[in-house]
């Protein structure tokens, strides 16, 4: 080697040992033996497929330009809501529509649609007579009884106001936005309904993002806050003002008060997404988790006074394990080590771990994405939708990821990360740890889109979870499992009598099998979507559940013995089990029906 | 022999200036550089169509931190001898120290088109690629360095950093234990691969590599906070709190370790100390959120 060259490298190597890392980038925090690129997996029973077209969900998302100049083109509409609108007993399906720029500035932008579930595996489109006609950018959706009369209502959240639609019981909506006072503010973007005081009637949390004027947003690249990796992207929300949050108090006659400022809400005016309610500590009193961008997540522990605490970084909750800020989008609240305490799933931006955290029963909560093997394979996705489910039926419950980038100016760099990404879903193995299933569970699970709003139903009442997915400027993805296995479910619909009348909030325990599940009634989560109320759990190979236990929120307790699998058992607070339907296909091994059990008064 | 003289250059050169360009790298090498600059300005006006002269030039220049000047000399020596690709490289290498990682790229390829064994290009030009958002084509520029020069400095420290950067840490792990075993001396990839012994719960083995890495480099914040989550994870708690304040005194403005130290104090039962921990997270957090870029994710490390 020449001495010029010598001297040249010795530079070199001068140079690289002091500036090694990346400018802009920071590599996995070290902690995961998986791959980034999932194991091919052998071929399973489990195979998972898009059936949307087939059975007549046709529905294109308008959300912004393909170019994504703007934060709201990008983080904007996708919100999915299961209901059973109709009370048919199937779950029906509503995608909250977006807009673009110059609809929105023209007053023309899109309606949000609304699918009936035909009961027989198709949907029809009943938008047009449904009587939801407002339009402007929608965001997200939440779906609940509120005013207890038996049908749900549907609220939704808006940039620039949002809407409270009461459900008419004949077919259609009505907007009582305005007499409900619940029009809330700024952009709204997630939303939850529970029972927070225990009266009975069920209170309304609404995230606001930021507050902006769309006609005076940052154009790509022009300031700091307007770049990713050093590429040019849409602003924000870094550098914006955050939106306050909203929480609404139900004053039961069908209006709503806002009792952010006293109930403490929100003073850091984060960038709220996803929320989700549950009882955290297991005091009896629903708590609240918010999921915000570039902030600290905030976990509102219910004081029980109409106050609330945000014990989110004393928790353990509100960073990553090692004490980052990330950027928090959808979240779930759900049991998915069957220790009977609501653990959390929440979904981040690329180039960061997805969160798992592990309820540790004494008001804290431990980080597991490491240890779970998600934070590895999780890494390069950016994570709206999040959702805890048992798409197996085994008992323990899985986790489901919505992906899809924020940047499309992504594509144009061979980076690892691209602007349509596939989604992932995550089978519990049962010790803490979950495996990513990958393409090979079938094509259901290797589409690649720009996806964001995740919620799951079984809607076609065959025992197993299928899960509606929402692409942005695209068609969304109704995703269902096929050549399944032979495991047992139940699922179970609660009707409140002193409790509000969805049951929202009450505490399910299933024995079966040996095993105990846990989960509570919720409205909200993911990202921006509202899942079916009815609680599913899988049974494993047992014929029936030993016990159902259910907790409301008024207090009162009931338990159902030998509840048979293999179908819908219906729980009316203070009456027990007050239905049973068998499921439409499910899979029978024990030798008496469900039926037969219900009919000789068992249970 | 002082220099590399392309085929091209040493049809340019004229009679003397490879003494001219030995008597100026002595110069250089001594550190000698105004002499150096003085000796080699003199040459070139001598020798105007010498590329290995402007070459010599230019490295005496770049040395001297006078990089503009150098650029135009490595530039001139392009120009006369558009083939060798010692000049290509050695511009690469100004565009590098000034982190013009598309501008380097650039001369590299020229490097690699003409020179394809060249490792060392191939590992610079996988660095410029990196630093351009383009991953996948640096690491696969990473994997021909090796396989040129399978013990190559650095190489496979880049490639565990690449592949670390794609969350795939077993391929991360065995690089940079690669890197260790060929340049025990390098404390960076002990931090790093530390780390991922640490997820994995491999306590011992992350303890060895942080412990080396603070032998070689004492005050390494990355290795002393990475010994501290090795004590945490075995329990215990008052190790951890010596070895965090440890960090904290390092890097006051360290966000893990203060957050890392309030959540000790927690499970030590120490309120006040944790909710001071907790506070300085929240006000250190606020602190760098102005100086961030818009997305968490995107926070510059």
């Amino acid at each position: 080697m020449s001495r010029l060259r010598l001297l040249a490298v010795c530079f070199v190597l001068g140079l690289t040992a002091g500036s090694l890392a990346v400018a802009w980038q920071r590599p996995a925090a070290g902690n995961a033996p998986e791959q980034a690129t999932p194991r091919s997996r052998p071929a399973t029973t489990d195979q998972f497929i898009e059936v949307s077209r087939k059975v007549g969900i046709n529905f294109t998302l308008t959300s912004g330009g393909p170019n994504k100049r703007y934060i709201i083109e990008a983080k904007g509409g996708g919100g999915i809501a299961w209901l059973d609108y109709d009370n048919n007993g199937y779950p029906d399906l509503f995608f909250v529509n977006g807009s673009t720029v110059e609809d929105w500035r023209h007053g023309t932008s899109p309606r949000s649609r609304l699918f009936r579930n035909n009961g027989d595996g198709t949907f029809t489109d009943v938008s047009a007579a449904s009587g939801i006609d407002h339009t402007g950018w929608g965001m997200g959706v939440c779906s609940a009884d509120y005013d207890n009369d038996g049908t749900p209502d549907l609220y939704v959240t808006y940039y620039g106001g949002n809407v409270l639609y009461r459900n008419l019981g004949d077919g259609k909506f009505q907007d009582v936005t305005k007499r409900a006072g619940a029009a809330g503010h700024g952009w709204g973007m997630g939303c939850a309904f529970g029972d927070l005081d225990n009266d009975g009637f069920l209170d309304l949390y609404v995230a606001n993002y930021v507050d902006v004027d769309i006609d005076k947003l940052g154009e790509p690249g022009s300031a700091p806050n307007c770049t990713y990796r050093g590429i040019a992207t849409f602003c924000g929300p870094r550098g914006l003002t955050g939106g306050r949050d909203i929480l609404y108090h139900n004053n039961r006659g069908g209006t709503f008060t806002d009792v952010t400022e006293q109930a403490g809400i929100d003073a850091g005016r984060y960038f709220g997404l996803g929320v989700v309610m549950g009882d955290a500590n297991r005091d009896g009193r629903l708590d609240i988790f918010v999921a915000n961008d570039s902030t600290p997540s905030a976990l509102y522990l219910n004081n029980g006074d109409g106050t609330f605490t945000d014990v989110g970084p004393q928790s353990g909750a509100a960073y990553s394990a090692e004490g980052q800020e990330q950027a928090g989008m959808g979240v779930d609240f759900g049991d998915y080590d069957n220790d009977g305490w609501l653990d959390i799933v929440k979904g981040n931006f690329s180039d960061d771990t997805k969160n798992l955290y592990h309820n540790n029963q004494d008001g804290t909560f431990t980080d597991q994405t490491y240890f779970a093997g998600i934070g590895g394979t999780g890494w390069l996705f950016t994570t709206f939708g999040a959702d805890f489910l048992d798409y197996d039926n085994d008992g323990w419950k899985d986790i489901l990821l919505a992906n899809g980038q924020t940047f499309p100016q992504m594509d144009q760099y061979p980076t690892g990360i691209t602007y349509a990404e596939r989604n992932l879903l995550f089978h519990n193995l049962r010790n803490g740890k979950f495996e990513e299933l990958g393409r090979s569970a079938g094509p259901g699970l290797a589409l690649k889109k720009v996806s964001r709003g995740l919620a799951t139903a079984d809607y076609d009442n065959d025992g197993g979870i299928e899960f509606a997915i929402s692409n942005m400027n695209a068609a969304p993805d109704l995703i269902r499992r096929v050549r399944k296995g032979r495991n047992q479910s139940i699922l179970l619909k609660l009707i409140g009598t002193k409790s509000n009348r969805d049951g929202i909030g009450a505490k399910v325990r299933v024995v079966a099998g040996g095993l105990v599940q846990f989960d509570e009634v919720r409205s909200g989560g993911s990202y921006l979507s509202s899942n079916d109320l009815r609680l599913h759990f899988g049974l494993g190979a047992a014929a029936s559940a030993d016990r159902v236990e259910v907790e409301w929120p008024s207090g009162e307790k009931e338990t159902v013995q030998n509840a048979p699998a293999g179908g819908i058992l219906t729980i009316t607070e203070g009456k027990g089990m007050t239905a049973a339907k068998p499921f439409r296909k499910a899979p029978q091994t024990g030798k008496r029906s469900m039926k037969s059990k219900v009919m000789k008064g068992e249970g | 022999m002082l220099a590399t003289i392309g085929p091209d250059a040493r049809a340019f050169a004229q009679s003397g200036d490879n003494a001219r360009a030995e008597e100026i790298g002595s110069l250089v090498e001594a550190g000698r550089l105004e002499e150096a600059i003085r000796e080699a300005r003199r040459a070139v006006e001598q020798y105007p169509r010498s590329a290995t002269l402007h070459r010599m030039l230019g490295a005496a220049l770049f040395k001297k931190g006078m990089n503009s000047e150098a650029r135009q000399e490595f530039r001139r020596a392009i120009e006369l001898a558009p083939n060798d690709p010692q000049n290509h490289f050695n511009l690469a290498l100004v565009e590098l120290s000034e982190n013009q990682n598309a501008a380097a790229a650039q001369e590299l390829e020229a490097v690699v088109r003409l020179q394809p064994a060249n490792a060392q290009a191939r590992l610079l030009l996988g660095r410029a690629y990196h630093n351009q958002n383009r991953t996948l084509p640096a690491i696969e520029q990473f994997q021909k360095a090796l396989a040129i020069a399978p013990s190559l400095p650095l190489a496979h420290y880049h490639l565990g950093f690449a592949y670390q950067s794609q969350g795939n840490l077993s391929a991360a792990l065995q690089e940079y234990q690669l890197e260790i075993k060929a340049n025990p001396d390098f404390y960076e990839p002990y931090a790093h691969a530390g780390g991922i012994q640490l997820g994995q719960g491999n306590l011992g083995a992350a303890e060895e590599l942080f412990r080396k890495g603070i032998q070689l480099r004492p005050n390494a914040v990355q290795a002393q906070y990475g010994l501290a989550r090795v004590l945490l994870a075995r329990k215990d708690l008052s190790a951890a709190v010596g070895a965090l304040e440890r960090v904290i005194e390092l890097k006051p403005d360290h966000v893990e370790a203060h957050y890392a130290l309030a959540r000790t104090y927690q499970q030590l039962g120490k309120k006040d100390e944790a909710a001071r921990e907790f506070r300085m997270v929240s006000e250190l957090h606020a602190r760098s959120a102005q100086r961030r870029s818009g997305i968490a994710g995107s926070t510059p490390q």
